[in-house]
């Protein structure tokens, strides 16, 4: 029984804990996406269905909120017909959801949600033998390794689904997916190189640790913040970055094949993606658990202090910080309109990755030479992106992909170009009847 | 496209704040919320100027008027059903029981999900039988339920008289 540590027997409750927890945020995350965008467009959104299920009985619970509906749409979803298309891939088609589900759910193991704990509970008293657990799934040294591999395997599953449901849209928007993901993932990778560097360790608590002690790594490294939120949004396919579910040009894109339950599994490993690459977010770049200035918080959110209440706190903490990250991803999505597919590519290798890896070696330089103290660190970010903004205007512009005249338009003219409106081709000029229809005299 | 706007960051940032401006002024049926809270405040309710419904050309569910005997007032001209694009009008003429008319419908039955609710039956009536109500919130359970006939239309007419006077 030597693996039957407190440590285990805590991790198996907090994983337990957690991927509920995880899941009904992300059933209330949709509401608060619908909530949110009605708001912003000056609607009001779902505000009906409370947990009555109709009956006069349970009238007490009837909610003028709307907090039901995520529970209404789940039974929807369950209970609406699973169409299978004829001629699909039967067992890729039904793998897809399930390996896109998969890896947004395993992310969140290594998070650590509540620093350490003391073992000792409120009534209780000492649980674990005066062992100091760690709030965390699994605290493995690779922690954010180990968090970036799995986060990249969703991309398989989008393609998958893409590639099995024997249609245009969702292949199309499949390969879109993939190529986009490919792309993001450099940039993800450098900026948090850059992060990982000045913390000089993968290990999450420590990190937490090294922020709470010398300020939060946005505070450092603002670029490389930015550049991984960009690429975070890329990677869970969020607008601006929803090419590959674009409505207008692949009708549902890779999913249009999908219904019922298969399709709330990829609508949930979107989501799940994005809470898993929030808490990402917030470990790396605004302090974990960590809550400065406020006093009292101070203390209890310090990674010393390890009583069950301060885990409590911390957790929340967490949690809230990962739900205002998700709500700013909400604000960005009904605010900034979707990238064309070719801006996305191009801004991915042309603007982002260039940046992050001036900024990689702008760190590891300073690290090399023991100059990465916080202040530094902001210094050279502020130089890295003046530094984009002068030299961005020296770079030749790329002639692909630009705009081209239309016959007879006059929207789509370049400007300062000379517009044809009239096609020169003999085949349009001529006036001649359709083949096989007689001329009717005017 | 100036200098300082293809940096695009300042510009992004004052999107977010026309966004946060919306969402707050209409947060909770705020200030500039433009929903309103349907079963429970209709449009009848408002005033027209405030965009609520004119009930004197709102095209609506059908009814057919009675004169001042109460009889239908509708002579089987068999006017709009020849005119109806839809052709969801259905007639069978009938010789009146009454001395004032020829004909009278002895069937007449509108086929509410076929009905594109133009008012080309009510533009084409010679005696202003048949009418289009304010009436726009009807349901039926089966498609036969939503054929109205005779006596549903007539009904319609009883319910919806007050609020717009033949």
């Amino acid at each position: 029984m030597d693996w039957l540590t407190p440590q285990f027997i805590t991790s198996v409750v907090i994983i337990l804990i957690m991927v509920h927890v995880v899941l009904v945020t992300v059933a209330y995350l949709v509401m608060a996406e619908r909530k949110i965008s009605a708001y912003i467009q000056d609607r009001i959104g779902p505000n009906r269905v409370g947990f009555d299920f109709g009956l006069p009985a349970l009238k007490f619970l009837r909610g003028a909120l709307g907090f039901g509906q995520p529970l209404a749409d789940g039974i929807k979803f369950l209970i609406k017909e699973d169409f299978t298309p004829s001629r699909v891939d039967k067992a890729l088609f039904s793998l897809a959801p399930i390996i896109v589900i998969a890896p947004a759910l395993v992310g969140f193991v290594i998070i650590p949600w509540g620093g350490i704990w003391n073992g000792v509970l409120p009534i209780l008293g000492d649980v674990t033998g005066g062992v100091a657990v760690h709030i965390a799934g699994a605290n493995v040294n690779i922690g954010i390794v180990y968090l970036l591999a799995v986060a990249s395997l969703g991309v398989y599953g989008v393609t998958l689904g893409g590639w099995a449901s024997n249609n245009k849209y969702s292949f199309l928007g499949g390969l879109r997916c993939s190529a986009q993901m490919i792309s993001y993932e450099i940039p993800l990778g450098l900026a948090l190189l850059a992060a990982l560097l000045a913390f000089g360790t993968v290990v999450p608590d420590s990190i937490i640790r090294l922020q709470v002690a010398e300020g939060w790594g946005v505070v450092a490294q603002p670029l490389a913040a930015l550049i991984f939120f960009i690429a975070i949004m890329a990677e869970g396919n969020r607008a601006p970055f929803d090419n590959a579910e674009a409505e207008q040009e692949l009708v549902g894109g890779y999913h249009t094949e999908y219904s019922s339950m298969r399709f709330a599994l990829f609508f949930l490993a979107e989501y799940a993606h994005i809470v898993t690459s929030s808490a990402f977010l917030v470990l790396l770049f605004f302090g974990g658990y960590h809550v400065p200035f406020i006093p009292w918080l101070k203390t209890m959110t310090s990674p010393e202090t390890m009583t069950f209440g301060a885990v409590l706190i911390k957790f929340l903490v967490y949690l809230g910080k990962v739900v205002l990250t998700v709500c700013f991803m909400m604000v960005v999505r009904w605010t900034i309109p979707r990238l064309r597919f070719d801006q996305v590519m191009m801004m991915a290798w042309q603007f982002v990755i260039p940046v992050s890896l001036v900024l990689v070696v702008g760190v590891s330089v300073m690290v090399y030479a023991g100059e990465a103290s916080t202040y530094k660190l902001l210094a050279m970010n502020v130089a890295v992106i003046l530094l984009t903004v002068m030299a961005s205007p020296l770079i030749p512009k790329s002639t692909s992909n630009r705009r081209l005249p239309l016959y007879g338009s006059r929207f789509s003219a370049m400007p300062g170009e000379a517009v044809r409106t009239q096609s020169d081709e003999p085949v349009a000029l001529e006036d001649r009847p359709v083949e096989g229809t007689t001329p009717v005299a005017r | 496209m100036t200098r300082a706007e293809a940096v695009y960051i300042p510009e992004i940032i004052k999107g977010f704040g026309t966004t946060l401006r919306h969402f707050f002024t209409s947060f909770g049926q705020g200030r500039t919320s433009r929903a309103m809270q349907y079963p429970e405040v209709r449009r009848e309710d408002l005033p027209v100027v405030d965009g609520g419904l004119n009930a004197s050309n709102f095209r609506g569910v059908h009814r057919l008027n009675r004169d001042e005997r109460g009889r239908v007032k509708c002579v089987a001209c068999m006017m709009c059903p020849t005119i109806c694009p839809a052709r969801c009008i259905h007639i069978e003429a009938a010789e009146s029981p009454w001395d004032d008319r020829e004909k009278y419908p002895a069937k007449f039955e509108i086929d509410e999900l076929r009905c594109i609710y133009c008012g080309m039956c009510e533009e084409a009536c010679p005696v202003d039988a048949i009418e289009l109500t304010p009436v726009y919130d009807v349901v039926g359970g089966s498609r036969q339920e939503m054929v109205f006939d005779k006596e549903k239309l007539l009904h319609v007419y009883d319910v919806t008289i007050n609020r717009k006077p033949m």
